[in-house]
């Protein structure tokens, strides 16, 4: 009997592939593993990728047999879109309120390759949006938004390689932060007091310094951020756009210190 | 001295023609022919359609470029191509008619050792009854001009929206064989967005129609980018930002007809559906410009160098062939015609073997599905390779029908693209997805499943993609002026 994924299994979280060959055996022999799977587990519907099996297959149980659906596609709609509040085998001991439509336009083929339509109505119609969306590697958790996916993660765990909370590079960023706003206080205290034009004198040390400090945030930015493969906040675009955010902020004051040292 | 002749000053043609004068030098001549004076960064047009930035900020005028670049410029339009010469030359050539106001209408033959044809598409409005700016039903987003258009029916449409009065916009694709989706996606993002600033989004309802089979299919089958910690298909991604920005949809749509406030659509099922709108940008299919071709004796070979769909033959595998058989093999290599060696074809109009897309009918037989996109950075990226190719030949490195072993290549089965969509402009408020695909077109073989790299997969959402899209426009508008340093800046 495969064995039925749940979260935060890698298997589970991965988009599935066409099904191009429909004369290979293995395909008939999933679909049995998969009515099996659904027999043990009592399950109104199941997508391939949940036995880990990331191929675009779903089976819907109906009264009257199996519904085969091989590389589903939701192409059409009807009625207004509405929060269905839903739970699934994949996501133990979660409920969750996700968008859905109460009417979904399914194209997908049959067992031998042939195209086919179905419309699915109600309960069949949200399932069927859950289970379509597990073949393009969509959860309910990611239909939530940003603030509620976080609280899913902290009361379901994360698997894994998502975003540890504690980066030394963001450190190093509040550092140079830090370094920078007593920098910028200085100057403005500069146009009053004497004492403090020494940030006009060594202007260009402090920017250097500044400068230093970033290159070495973007370098070890980068080493710290390559293990989390999966983490979007860490990706290359992100620590370059943060660079180029501080970069212009170090010129800006490199800029204002000239013009102010020419008075 | 040997002489290449580019047809048409896209971004293919251009890259083209500007890095095989680069490399060459005054040793070669390199021709251009295009029938537009200007130069356009058509991924900036949506901007335009929304009024964010004028037609002048997208185009420059191509002459003075050219002549600096010491490349020759005919303000014309290719014709037809004579790759065998005539009765009394074997010199190949192009017919060319002049759109240029100061010999509008003259024609001339152009004689070429090397063929670069780059017309890009026709924008078939004529394949939808009603399609298009001209019928005054639809508008487009495809030129500059089509685009300031748009804007001002859009800033109307804001005024009247001002005085209370509801509109409703309709954007998308206006057949079912389109391309570029993603140009339609990020313009209704960016009407969506204009909205809201104006503060008049409530009395806007928007609605999304397109060709594709799914939501997020964008004509390459879909793509993957890293969401909420793990890989998932644009989608899921186009589903949420849908809801989010309160977007409604229909796909698996073939418009039938277009008239004055609605259009009628067939749906996949066979169903049929009709629409109104007030304001409606659909992007039209695209087609070979119409270029005929001639043997020395002058008779018709259009059919031999064409396909059916006007675009080029080039070193693709054409053979009919279902879904479950197609290779990344069957997607072309080096863009040389198989039949006259000295011809290439770049960008839009090389003829593509297949879709990206997996291929959909309607029950009543109608094709519905997005034609493979061949734009933006795959299409500059065409360009260079062809003529870092011809260049080569040309300095003896390897003969013309030795391209196939020692030309340099760039299919795009072996070709990554990153694109970046704006989702609204706004120095700080604007949003963007930027993503990366790798390859663009699957391979199924090397990438069992998805046919896609995972390990090459990117993809962000938010400020930063933004800037990057709006950078992205400086550094091309720099680049393509061949400003200092242009030859570092990636295609």
């Amino acid at each position: 009997m495969p064995e039925l994924l749940t979260y935060p299994d890698h298997r589970l979280l991965q988009i599935s592939g066409y099904v191009r060959d429909f004369k290979d055996p293995k395909l008939k022999t999933l679909i049995e593993d998969m009515k099996k799977s659904m027999e043990e587990n009592g399950l109104k519907a199941l997508a391939a990728v949940q036995i880990g099996r990331p191929i675009r297959v779903v089976l819907l149980k109906q009264e009257s047999g199996y519904l085969i659906m091989i590389n589903p596609t939701i192409f059409g709609k009807e009625g207004e879109l509405f929060y269905s509040s839903e739970s699934d085998e994949s996501l133990p001991g979660a409920t969750l309120s996700v968008p859905r439509y109460p009417v979904v336009k399914i194209m997908y083929q049959d067992i031998d390759g042939n195209d086919r339509f179905y419309t699915a109505k109600g309960e069949e119609a949200i399932i069927l949006q859950r289970k379509i969306d597990m073949i393009f590697g969509g959860y309910l958790f990611d239909k939530l938004s940003k603030k509620e996916q976080k609280k899913f993660f902290k009361e379901h765990g994360d698997y894994g390689d998502t975003c540890p909370t504690y980066f030394i590079k963001d450190r190093i960023l509040q550092g140079l932060k830090f370094f920078m706003v007593l920098h910028f206080l200085a100057l403005i205290l500069s146009l009053f007091f004497e004492s403090f034009r020494f940030v006009i004198r060594h202007n260009l040390a402090l920017a250097a310094i500044e400068l230093a400090v970033l290159l070495f945030y973007a370098i070890y930015a980068k080493y710290e951020t390559t293990k989390y493969k999966n983490c979007t906040s860490c990706q290359g675009a992100n620590v370059l756009g943060t660079a180029a955010m501080y970069l212009a902020g170090i010129v800006g004051m490199y800029i204002v210190s000239l013009i102010l040292g020419l008075r | 001295m040997a002489r290449i002749v580019v047809l048409g000053a896209g971004v293919s043609g251009h890259t083209a023609a500007t890095f095989a004068k680069h490399w060459l030098g005054k040793d070669h001549e390199v021709v251009v022919v295009s029938p537009n004076s200007k130069w356009n960064w058509i991924p900036s047009n949506i901007w335009v359609g929304v009024g964010e930035m004028t037609p002048e900020d997208v185009v420059f005028e191509l002459a003075p470029v050219y002549e600096k670049a010491g490349i020759d410029f005919r303000q014309a339009k290719a014709v037809s191509i004579h790759p065998e010469g005539k009765q009394d030359s074997e010199k190949p050539y192009v017919t060319i008619e002049y759109t240029d106001p100061n010999k509008q209408g003259q024609t001339e033959e152009v004689e070429y050792d090397y063929l670069i044809n780059a017309t890009g598409p026709k924008l078939n409005f004529a394949a939808t009854p009603g399609l298009g700016p001209e019928e005054g039903n639809s508008l487009s987003v495809c030129t500059y001009g089509h685009a300031a258009e748009a804007n001002t029916y859009f800033q109307e449409a804001i005024e009247k929206m001002k005085k209370g009065e509801k509109q409703k916009f309709l954007i998308g694709t206006g057949h079912g064989m389109c391309t570029c989706q993603g140009a339609a996606f990020e313009y209704i993002f960016n009407i969506e967005h204009e909205l809201r600033k104006a503060g008049v989004r409530d009395k806007a309802e928007i609605k999304w129609i397109s060709n594709e089979q799914f939501l997020g299919d964008f004509g390459v089958a879909g793509v993957h980018i890293k969401w909420g910690g793990h890989i998932v298909s644009s989608k899921v991604l186009a589903e949420s930002l849908f809801v989010e920005r309160g977007v409604d949809w229909i796909t698996g749509a073939h418009v039938k007809e277009v008239q004055k406030g609605k259009l009628t659509y067939e749906l996949l099922d066979g169903t049929e559906g009709e629409e109104e709108f007030d304001f409606s940008m659909l992007i039209p299919p695209f087609t070979g410009v119409g270029l005929k071709a001639y043997d020395k004796e002058g008779n018709d070979i259009t059919d031999k160098v064409f396909m059916p769909n006007g675009f080029m033959k080039v070193d693709a595998d054409y053979t009919p062939k279902p879904f479950e058989e197609w290779k990344a093999s069957d997607w072309p290599k080096y863009y040389q015609n198989p039949d006259y060696k000295n011809m290439f074809a770049v960008g839009i109009a090389f003829a593509p073997p297949h879709p990206i897309s997996k291929p959909a009918k309607s029950v009543n037989g109608t094709p519905i599905t997005p034609a493979p996109p061949r734009t933006g950075m795959p299409s500059g990226i065409i360009g260079k390779t062809v003529a870092q190719t011809i260049t080569e030949v040309i300095q003896g490195k390897y003969s013309l029908d030795e391209v196939p072993e020692k030309g340099h290549h760039a299919s795009m089965a072996e070709m990554g693209a990153a694109c970046v969509a704006s989702a609204g402009k706004g120095l700080l408020d604007g949003s963007a997805v930027a993503l990366t695909v790798y390859p663009v077109v699957p391979d199924y073989e090397k990438y069992p499943g998805t046919g896609r790299d995972p390990e090459y997969t990117f993809g962000e959402v938010g400020l930063a993609g933004h800037w990057i899209k709006h950078i992205l426009h400086h550094l091309f508008m720099w680049k393509a002026q061949l400003k200092p340093g242009w030859t570092l800046i990636p295609e």
